[in-house]
C-alpha cells in the first residue's frame, strides 16, 4: 500500500480523502476498509474499521496523527485569506511599485498566492471576495473524497487478488498441479486487473492532487490553456477514431496470421512441414 | 559552467535551431521520400526499393522531432505552450498524419494484395506530404505573427483559427519546405539506390532544387513587404522572463532588419542559392553523397535565414505587439537552461556520434535483389 505512505506536506490532504479520515483523531489512526463516506456531513457511514492500521502505515509510528479534512480545511481557510492579501500587494507590486515595505510584506504572504488563487473561480478581482465566496472557495481546496476513496479501494483489491492467484500458482507449481482448471480460468479472468489498478492508480494520483496543477501554487482550472470544449472533443473523437481504425487492421491481420499458422512463411522449420516433404 | 543569463538564451535559441535543422536534414529524406514514393516506384519491387531504403532510420530520425518539442518545452515553456496550444489542429493534423507512417511501413508489405498495397503506399505519401507542408506553414506564420496575448494573470489567450494559418504567405513557406524535403528526400534516393530509381530521382533533384530556390526567393521579396516586428524599449538580456515588460512595434520590412545592421549575415541566405546550385551539378555528376551534404546545407540555410530574420522574436504576437515572445523575455528560468546545457553538452554528441554509426552500417545501396532475397523480413 505505497500510496498510504505519502510524507510531504501538501500530501496530506491527498492522504486524507484517500482513507475518508475526516477528522483528525488521536494517534495511531484507526484504517477505514470500507464504508459509505459522506462529503456535506463530513462522516463515513456503515464504516468498518481496523485500530491503528491507519497510523503505523501512514506515518510508520504510533505517536503521529493522520490530520484530518476538517483540520486541513480550516488551515486552509486561513491560507485563502492570506493569499487574498499576497494578491492585492502582487498587483501593487506589477504597477511598479519600488516601495520595500509592500516587497517585504508580499514576501511574508507570497506562499499563500496560490490558495488566492482559488478564488478566481468565484471572483474575477480576488481581493473583494465575500466570506461566502471564500467558503466555497476552502471547499474547493480539497479533492472530492467518495472517487478517491472508491477507485483506491479497487485498485488495492486488483492487487490482493493479484497477490492471491499468485500464491496458488505458485504452490500449485511446486506440487505440479498447474494444469488444474479453476487456477487456469482465474488467470485467463485475472488479466485485466493489471491494466484496471494502474488506471486508477493514476486516477488516485492526479484527482488526488486537485485542485492543484502545481500543488499550492497553480490551480488547475487556470493553468488549462484557452483551447475549447469543442477543441477537446474534436481532438479526443480524432485519437479514438483513428485508433479504432488502426485496432480492427490490426486486428484483421493478426486473426489472418493467426489462422495461417506458424508455417506460412514455409520456411519448413516445422515438423509436419518436413513430414510432408516440404524442402529445408 | 559559467555562462550568465544572456549567452545562456543565445546558446538555447541556437540549439532550439540545431534540432530544428538536425530534424530537417535527417527526418526530411524520410518525408520527401514519402512524398516520391508512388511517382518513382512503378511497380511493387520498386516501390519496396524506396521504402526500405529509409526502412531502418526513419524511426530514429523522427526523434529529433521529440527532443525538438522537447527542448522548446523545457527551454522556452512560453513559445511552448502559445504553439501547442495555438497551432493545435495544425499540429494534431501532423502528428495524426505521422501515425500513418509506422503502421504504413510495418502493414503495407504483410499481404500480397495489389489493392492493400497500394492504399498503404497513399498512407504512407499523406504522411509524407502533410507534415512536411505544415512545418513549413508553421515558420510563415510565425515570420506573419499570430494573434495572442496574456492576461493579468500571464494566462495566454490564442484567438486565431485553424483556417487562418492557411493564409498565402504561409502556403508559400509550406511549398519551399515541401519542395527542398522533395529535393532532399530525391538526392537520399539518389543515394541509396541504382538503375531507374536512381534515374527518376536524378531528374526529381533538379526540378525540386530549381522549384525550391524559385519560391524562397519570392518568400524573400515577400518578407520585405510584410510586417516585420521590433523592440522599441530597452532590451535586458540578463531579466526574469516576463514578456509584458516590454514595447513591440511593426512596420513592412522590419525582418530585414538584422541583415541590414550585420550585412555579413547575407551570406545564410545566399548560401541556401549556392549550396542549391551545386546540388544540381553533383547530383547530374552522379556525386550524390556530396549532392547530400550540400543538399543539407539548403535545408540548414533556408531554416537559419527565416531564424535569424526573426532573430530576437520567438513568436510575434499580430494581436498583442507587446505580448511577443522573444529570446530576452520567454526562456525558462536560469538553473533550468544551465542544468539542460549540461545534459545537452553529455548527451547530443553521444547522439551525433550513434547516428553517424548507424548511417555507416547501414551505407551502401539497397537493391531489388535485396528485396527478393529479404521478402518476408523486409519492409
Amino acid at each position: 500500500m505505497k500510496a498510504a505512505i505519502p510524507q510531504a506536506k501538501y500530501k496530506k490532504t491527498k492522504l486524507a480523502a484517500i482513507e475518508a479520515e475526516w477528522h483528525t483523531e488521536p494517534a495511531p489512526a484507526a484504517f477505514t476498509v470500507i464504508g459509505i463516506p459522506n462529503q456535506e456531513t463530513m462522516e463515513t457511514y456503515y464504516a468498518i474499521k481496523i485500530p491503528w492500521v491507519l497510523g503505523l502505515i501512514g506515518t510508520r509510528s504510533i505517536d503521529e496523527p493522520i490530520t484530518g479534512l476538517s483540520e486541513i480545511l480550516e488551515k486552509n481557510r486561513l491560507r485563502i485569506r492570506s493569499g487574498m492579501k499576497a494578491y492585492a500587494l502582487l498587483q501593487t507590486l506589477r504597477a511598479g511599485s519600488k516601495d520595500a515595505n509592500v516587497r517585504a510584506e508580499f514576501d511574508r504572504y507570497k506562499q499563500d498566492l496560490g490558495y488566492g488563487l482559488l478564488l478566481k473561480r468565484y471572483t474575477e478581482n480576488v481581493v473583494d471576495a465575500t466570506d461566502q465566496q471564500i467558503e466555497l472557495a476552502t471547499q474547493y481546496s480539497i479533492p472530492r473524497v467518495v472517487p478517491l476513496f472508491w477507485t483506491f479501494r479497487i485498485m488495492v483489491a486488483c492487487g490482493f487478488i493479484m497477490l492471491a492467484i499468485f500464491i496458488f500458482a505458485v504452490i500449485a507449481s511446486s506440487v505440479r498441479k498447474c494444469r488444474q482448471n479453476w487456477l487456469l480460468r482465474a488467470s485467463l479472468y485475472m488479466m485485466p486487473l493489471p491494466w484496471i489498478a494502474s488506471e486508477l492508480g493514476w486516477f488516485v494520483a492526479e484527482f488526488g492532487r486537485q485542485p492543484w496543477t502545481i500543488a499550492e501554487i497553480l490551480p488547475t482550472f487556470l493553468s488549462a490553456s484557452s483551447l475549447t470544449e469543442l477543441d477537446i472533443y474534436l481532438s479526443l473523437a480524432g485519437y479514438i477514431g483513428l485508433y479504432t481504425v488502426f485496432l480492427i487492421i490490426e486486428m484483421f491481420l493478426m486473426l489472418k496470421f493467426i489462422k495461417l499458422g506458424p508455417s506460412s512463411l514455409h520456411k519448413g522449420r516445422y515438423h509436419f512441414e518436413i513430414a510432408t516433404g516440404a524442402s529445408l | 559552467m559559467i555562462f550568465d543569463y544572456e549567452t545562456l538564451r543565445l546558446i538555447w535559441w541556437a540549439l532550439l535551431g540545431a534540432l530544428l535543422i538536425g530534424f530537417a536534414i535527417t527526418d526530411g529524406f524520410d518525408l520527401g521520400v514519402a512524398v516520391l514514393l508512388p511517382f518513382l516506384g512503378k511497380n511493387d519491387s520498386e516501390r519496396r526499393v524506396i521504402i526500405n531504403s529509409i526502412g531502418a532510420t526513419w524511426e530514429g530520425n523522427q526523434v529529433w522531432l521529440v527532443t525538438g518539442g522537447g527542448a522548446l518545452f523545457a527551454a522556452w515553456p512560453l513559445a511552448y505552450s502559445v504553439a501547442f496550444s495555438g497551432f493545435y489542429f495544425a499540429l494534431l493534423l501532423t502528428l495524426f498524419a505521422l501515425f500513418l507512417r509506422p503502421i504504413g511501413f510495418d502493414y503495407r508489405s504483410k499481404l500480397p494484395s495489389p489493392k492493400w498495397r497500394s492504399n498503404w503506399d497513399i498512407a504512407l505519401f499523406i504522411g509524407g506530404f502533410v507534415p512536411a507542408l505544415i512545418f513549413g506553414v508553421a515558420f510563415g506564420n510565425l515570420l506573419q505573427g499570430v494573434p495572442f496575448h496574456f492576461d493579468n494573470d500571464m494566462r495566454i489567450f490564442y484567438t486565431g483559427s485553424f483556417w487562418a494559418l492557411l493564409n498565402p504567405f504561409a502556403l508559400a513557406a509550406g511549398l519551399v519546405s515541401l519542395s527542398m524535403l522533395v529535393m532532399h528526400g530525391a538526392v537520399y534516393l539518389q543515394l541509396k539506390t541504382e538503375g531507374d530509381i536512381n534515374r527518376r530521382s536524378k531528374k526529381v533533384v533538379t526540378v525540386s532544387a530549381i522549384v525550391t530556390l524559385v519560391i524562397f526567393a519570392v518568400a524573400g521579396v515577400w518578407v520585405a513587404n510584410i510586417d516585420g516586428y521590433h523592440i522599441i524599449t530597452e532590451i535586458l538580456p540578463n531579466a526574469p522572463s516576463n514578456p509584458l515588460a516590454k514595447i513591440v512595434s511593426k512596420e513592412p520590412g522590419l525582418w530585414l532588419d538584422n541583415y541590414a545592421h550585420y550585412p555579413v549575415l547575407w551570406i545564410i541566405p545566399a548560401l541556401a542559392f549556392i549550396a542549391g546550385a551545386a546540388t544540381i551539378v553533383l547530383s547530374k555528376a552522379d556525386r550524390a553523397g556530396l549532392a547530400f551534404i550540400t543538399s543539407s546545407l539548403v535545408l540548414a540555410s533556408v531554416i537559419l535565414t527565416a531564424g535569424v530574420s526573426m532573430f530576437p522574436f520567438l513568436i510575434p504576437s499580430s494581436s498583442a505587439l507587446n505580448s511577443s515572445l522573444t529570446v530576452w523575455d520567454a526562456s525558462s528560468s536560469l538553473t533550468t537552461l544551465k542544468i539542460m546545457f549540461g545534459v545537452t553538452v553529455v548527451f547530443l554528441p553521444i547522439v551525433v556520434a550513434y547516428t553517424a554509426w548507424v548511417f555507416r552500417v547501414l551505407r551502401g545501396k539497397v537493391t531489388l535483389e535485396h528485396i527478393q532475397q529479404n521478402d518476408h523480413t523486409a519492409y
